[in-house]
């Protein structure tokens, strides 16, 4: 059906007001994550649509409200967009019972983006924890999109237990690269029968093998980048562990989250003390971070 | 000076009686609950004459307490019908508002939702401020709450009014009155007879200027605010002793945000089922406990006084960063109807002092 | 009002330096960490704040005490637990002879309130009554109009200091005290379905009153409240509004536990007048039901009162 018909009373662009999309696929990352793929049910929306690695959008479920989500593919991947969420309140479990064929709302993309200029170039660290995977999940294969412009590429990722790890098939295909190097891990005690991976806390498995991936190339810190989400006490630490292998905050990216409705700076929710996070984050220097109000 | 003529004092609110002969919408102080409130008025005798403020402002008819933005029906085949907003606002004239609300409304909540520095032009709000026109009257008698020359501004200040009406001292008193815009202009054609005196009179400047002077001088509450900004700027003070000192009586009750002329939180809700509702967009206030509450549990601001260290941070410093608009005009209703009497001038009072010391320039 | 049984023995501070200096024998004995007093609200006007200070040094500069000092500062009460739970001691707080039934609440309650003698030592304080001190704030200093209290009017420590004469003048010539009375006998007068429905949910009256001390399950926030309303329309078929809820719910859980001092009607955004109600309820509804399960005993009892006696109606529209 089209999509104008569905919107004609709708003054376009109208600021609060979402498109359509439908869901094209859904798929099952653990027990409690979920990934949609969708596209505008509109076509010409589909085809005029782009955003920049990292942003984020809106995503209504009509009669349950807006959640907030990173666009969790790459900007280089045309037809679809994806998001992927876990299920921790009302409208994330109702979200996650849709099926392929269903129509949701979307706004966006708002927010900054990964500055994908100042990467150029440089040997790029991901650390990413739990459901803080997806917003580092966009900027690799955006990277990877275009791999000449960049050195060597980590990525760690870490969850409480084996069956909470998402995006393992594309961490395989990853691997199978040959030029990536790619670290799965769990938290001690989260490790099953057989487990070909590391054990420990992801800032302790990224102090512990980061720095030799560099030193085979030859290479220090000076020109590495890395960029975290996760859990805050995750990411805490992981700065942490980059600042004792003597990466500067400036060199360390993060993503903040705040509670946010209207992503558009004018509901006046997602401020940590000066900084609106929808108009001028979510993504952050640490060195940013840091010098903001202790009001999170 | 862009003084038009006078109006007699008499004649003063047979203005509403024109201008809804016209057809024109009129907002203006009236009685609503008791309380002198700003409301739709249809008539000269619904008006409450002997005001210094309503105790609400009228940005609720810019920005309303509750608006849908979104209808939304489930079709059986799939998808949804989406129907936007409506968009007809009246022509509205705003009369008797006083210079601290056009200047809170027409400055600083233009800046938020017209984007000028972010973008997202909201044109519900865009739209019914370009259908209004805003005909201030300068205050002669401020009480004990009021401080907007404190905050630069001042009792005959015309920033964001269309129109200033200002009530002479000396002698006869008569109503001198300013156009300072096109929409001005065009008010003062469509009260025409009502308007007296020559344009550009100088006795009448003269008188006017006066007026002003004299009602600047009745301030009570003034005080420095040199340094409040720096000392909020800097992030070692959000932890000062003085936010639980002065905020820990707080109850979170919100009225401070609900009658504060430059507050915009909102929180957009849906309502309805899963077949078919509409999302709302209605006033939320920073000080209530929900508002940054996460849905992971984790509260950014459990205590009141937090909350209300974030309101104090906003007016004085985030709107200025932020939005490039002044975050307070002054107008006093929070200080003057806080049920527990919370004060944001103590607030500024004590960062400008710290500052100041700080910096060597106060004992 | 209700007073302490304690009301006449227990030892007034006939001045400020009197209960400053017992605050600061115990401040520096450690015998309580944190003084709950009153302070200048600002060089502007005369109104009183809650002032806390730990440091025996600020007392003086801190503390003031006259007749602007309105706040029911046991409000604070929760101070003295948390002081002990630091290992200091607990809170020394000023307190008027009116609201020493508070205290008594407090103490008979002392396995839910926390509150023990030890941990919250009141000062209590010679009192010759207290000003009205709403639109304090709007009139210049010289304009305002100072009255006492209405509560003021029925004590006996303001009849002693003031004699019965001047206080029968008083009585008779306050027109909001005898409306105020009035109400607490016969509220034939009160629209409550419209007055209650005014209440914003700010939960002022909640957060000031001294016996409202209950951190966790309130049988009156957002989550009960909705669940009586819901279950009294869905079970009961009774419309009702959650403005009238709250009221009832909250209203009747501080029935027997209230010293009447007036603070909930204080701090009122839109005058609900809350004591009349209390009266009411204590009138016509006493020997209803008995706690156990706190959501079904509130269930029923809201529902009694709203079918005898309050008739339902909806929240007035929004504006605009």
């Amino acid at each position: 059906m089209s999509g104008t018909a569905l919107q004609a009373a709708v003054r376009p662009g109208h600021l609060y007001v979402p498109k359509l999309v439908r869901i094209q696929k859904v798929i099952r990352e653990t027990h409690d994550v979920v990934t949609f793929r969708m596209a505008f049910v509109d076509e010409a929306d589909q085809a005029a649509f782009s955003y920049n690695v990292g942003q984020f959008g809106e995503f209504s479920l009509f009669g349950m409200g807006e959640s907030t989500f990173n666009i969790s593919s790459s900007p280089t991947w045309k037809g679809y967009f994806e998001c992927c969420f876990r299920e921790v309140g009302r409208v994330t479990e109702a979200l996650a019972r849709l099926k392929e064929g269903d129509v949701i709302g979307f706004r966006g993309p708002y927010g900054n983006a990964y500055d994908l200029e100042r990467m150029r170039g440089r040997d790029l660290i991901f650390a990413a924890g739990g459901i803080g995977f997806p917003p580092i999940r966009c900027l690799v294969w955006q990277v990877l999109a275009e791999r000449e412009k960049y050195g060597a590429i980590v990525v760690v990722h870490g969850a409480r237990t084996a069956g909470d790890l998402i995006y393992q098939r594309e961490m395989e295909e990853w691997a199978r690269l040959g030029d990536v190097h790619v670290i799965k891990t769990v938290d001690p005690g989260g490790e099953p029968e057989g487990w070909d991976g590391e054990v420990g806390f992801v800032p302790t498995v990224v102090e512990e093998r980061v720095p030799w991936v560099l030193e085979r190339r030859g290479k220090g810190v000076e020109n590495a980048m890395a960029f975290t989400c996760g859990p805050p006490i995750m990411t805490k630490f992981v700065i942490e562990a980059l600042i004792r292998m003597g990466f500067g905050l400036d060199q360390i990216v993060l993503t903040l989250e705040n509670k946010m409705k209207c992503a558009v700076g004018k509901c006046g929710r997602c401020n940590i003390g000066g900084t609106y996070v929808c108009l001028e984050g979510p993504i952050f220097t640490a060195d940013q971070v840091a010098a903001m109000h202790d009001d999170a | 000076m862009t003084v038009r003529g006078y109006i007699r004092p008499e004649s003063l609110w047979q203005i509403v009686d024109v201008l809804h002969g016209q057809g024109v919408r009129v907002v203006a102080p009236t009685l609503l609950d008791g309380l002198c409130q700003f409301g739709v008025v249809t008539s000269s005798k619904a008006v409450v004459t002997d005001y210094l403020l309503p105790q609400n402002t009228y940005k609720e008819f810019l920005f309303p307490k509750e608006e849908r933005v979104l209808t939304y029906i489930k079709r059986p085949e799939g998808g949804y019908a989406l129907t936007g907003p409506e968009h007809d606002f009246p022509e509205t004239v705003v009369l008797g508002g006083r210079p601290c609300d056009a200047a809170a409304i027409g400055v600083s909540l233009k800046a938020v939702f017209g984007g000028a520095k972010w973008g997202h032009e909201d044109p519900l709000f865009m739209e019914r401020l370009e259908a209004t026109t805003v005909v201030s009257i300068s205050c002669d008698r401020p009480d004990l709450s009021c401080f907007c020359p404190t905050m630069g501004l001042g009792p005959d200040d015309p920033t964001g009014s269309d129109v200033l009406i200002t009530r002479t001292e000396e002698g006869q008193p008569v109503f001198v009155l300013e156009a300072l815009s096109p929409k001005g202009e065009a008010f003062a054609r469509r009260i025409g007879d009502l308007v007296h005196g020559d344009r550009d009179d100088g006795d009448l400047a003269a008188r006017r200027a006066e007026a002003g002077e004299a009602a600047r001088g009745r301030f009570v509450r003034t005080f420095d605010v040199e340094g409040v900004k720096d000392f909020l700027d800097d992030p070692a003070n959000f932890d000062d002793a003085m936010y639980a000192r002065l905020g820990t009586k707080c109850v979170s009750c919100g009225v401070c945000t609900f009658e504060c002329p430059t507050c915009h939180c909102f929180d957009l809700k849906d309502v309805g089922t899963a077949t078919q509702g509409e999302r709302i967009k209605i006033w939320d206030s920073c000080q209530f406990p929900a508002f940054t509450l996460h849905a992971s549990g984790h509260q950014p601001r459990p205590l009141p006084w937090e909350r209300y260290r974030n309101r104090f941070l906003c007016k004085f410093k985030i709107y200025q960063d932020t939005f490039e608009a002044p975050g307070c005009t002054g107008c006093g209703r929070c200080v003057r109807d806080c049920p527990v009497h919370v004060d944001i001038t103590t607030y500024a009072m004590r960062a400008g002092a710290k500052q100041r010391k700080l910096i060597g320039i106060e004992a | 009002m209700m007073y302490s049984t304690g009301f006449q023995s227990e030892e007034r501070h006939a001045t400020l330096a009197d209960a400053v200096a017992r605050a600061r024998a115990w401040l520096e004995a450690g015998e309580v960490g944190m003084v709950v007093g009153y302070g200048a609200q600002s060089p502007f006007t005369d109104l009183t704040m809650p002032t806390f200070v730990n440091d025996a040094e600020e007392l003086d500069e801190e503390l003031l005490w006259n007749s602007f000092c309105d706040y029911n500062l046991l409000g604070y009460a929760e101070m003295g637990p948390k002081e002990q739970a630091k290992g200091r001691g607990g809170a020394a707080i000023m307190v008027k002879p009116c609201e020493l039934h508070n205290l008594d609440i407090l103490l008979e309650e002392g396995n839910m309130s926390g509150v023990t003698r030890d941990n919250v030592r009141p000062l209590v304080m010679r009192c010759a009554g207290v000003y009205e001190t709403e639109g304090l704030n709007a009139y210049t200093r010289d304009d305002a109009e100072l009255k006492v209290q209405t509560k003021c009017l029925d004590c006996p420590e303001y009849l002693a200091a003031h004699g019965a004469d001047r206080v029968a003048r008083e009585k008779a010539a306050r027109t909001d005290y005898q409306q105020y009375t009035g109400r607490l006998e016969d509220d034939a007068g009160v629209d409550w379905a419209t007055t209650l429905n005014k209440c914003l949910h700010c939960y002022a009256c909640r957060n000031v009153c001294p016996s409202c001390y209950c951190t966790e399950g309130c049988p009156a926030d957002e989550a009960a409240t909705a669940h009586v309303t819901n279950a009294l329309k869905l079970i009961k078929g009774i419309e009702t509004s959650r403005q009238v809820v709250y009221n009832l719910v909250r209203t009747w859980h501080i029935q027997a536990r209230c010293s009447e001092c007036l603070e909930c009607e204080r701090v009122c955004p839109v005058n609900i007048p809350i004591m009349a109600l209390k009266a009411k309820l204590g009138r016509e509804f006493a020997g209803e039901g008995s706690p156990g399960d706190v959501i079904g005993f509130l269930t029923s009892v809201t529902e009694r009162i709203v079918r005898e006696g309050i008739t339902a109606g909806a929240a007035p529209e929004g504006d605009a």
